[in-house]
């Protein structure tokens, strides 16, 4: 999702990730400092975003499948763009991104299919079931 | 309500196999669509309430995925990317 926005959103065509492209000059979705593969981190809301309306909690403890995140470069101008960032980890790293303006366009370093339950959605989970629901009835 | 899951399915891939229970405890049902095979962005947003687009490494085709979000992005089509 990020190299796509910073593609098109951004102008910065030859954006690339780091797994498939690792030699290219312009990367917006590097290498993390340490891999989170397998394991379970806490994720801190920002206060005023959709994802922390949507958790309802200041933060939440998720499951990672990811060595590779959001350039610690690119994150001036993607957050200026209004691709805002929703939750971070304890060093403030970008964990959750959300679009402004949009009904419903999140992004999570995470997996949270892992921790959704057939009586407890995810609340991310959830939340964009509403927005698709809502979406698909404007006709 | 159907969702749009871009990205190659493995059912070795404990994320895949659990994003459709996952989907269905949200009321949702989800159908995969594979990189290499994303349909036009008009059939995307007439078929899908919404779009997931599914963790890969990497995808079959980049610029399938890319292309799915792009129609999300610009036509306000609900989308997440786990």
């Amino acid at each position: 999702m990020l190299v796509e926005y910073a593609r098109n959103v951004l102008g910065a065509e030859g954006a690339e990730h780091a797994e498939t492209s690792p030699d290219a000059a312009d990367l917006v979705v590097t290498p993390l400092a340490c891999s989170l593969w397998g394991q379970e981190h806490r994720v801190g809301l920002i206060p005023g975003t959709r994802a922390a309306d949507l958790y309802g909690v200041d933060a939440a403890v998720e499951d990672y499948f990811c060595s590779y995140g959001l350039s610690p470069e690119y994150r001036p101008r993607i957050e200026e763009s209004g691709l805002r960032v929703s939750g971070v980890d304890d060093e403030g790293d970008p964990r959750i991104v959300e679009l402004e303006g949009h009904p419903f366009l999140v992004a999570t370093l995470f997996c949270f299919q892992t921790r959704s339950r057939e009586d407890e959605p995810h609340p991310l989970d959830a939340g964009f079931a509403d927005a698709a629901r809502q979406s698909s009835v404007v006709t | 309500m159907l969702i749009g899951v871009v990205g190659d399915y493995n059912p070795a891939n404990e994320t895949h196999t659990m994003l459709g229970a996952s989907l269905g405890h949200a009321g949702a049902v989800g159908e995969w669509i594979s990189t290499d095979a994303v349909p036009s962005p008009e059939e995307l947003e007439e078929r899908f309430a919404g779009i997931w687009l599914a963790p890969a490494s990497p995808y079959r085709s980049m610029d399938g995925a890319l292309a799915a979000v792009t129609t999300a992005r610009e036509r306000g089509i609900p989308l997440v990317a786990t």
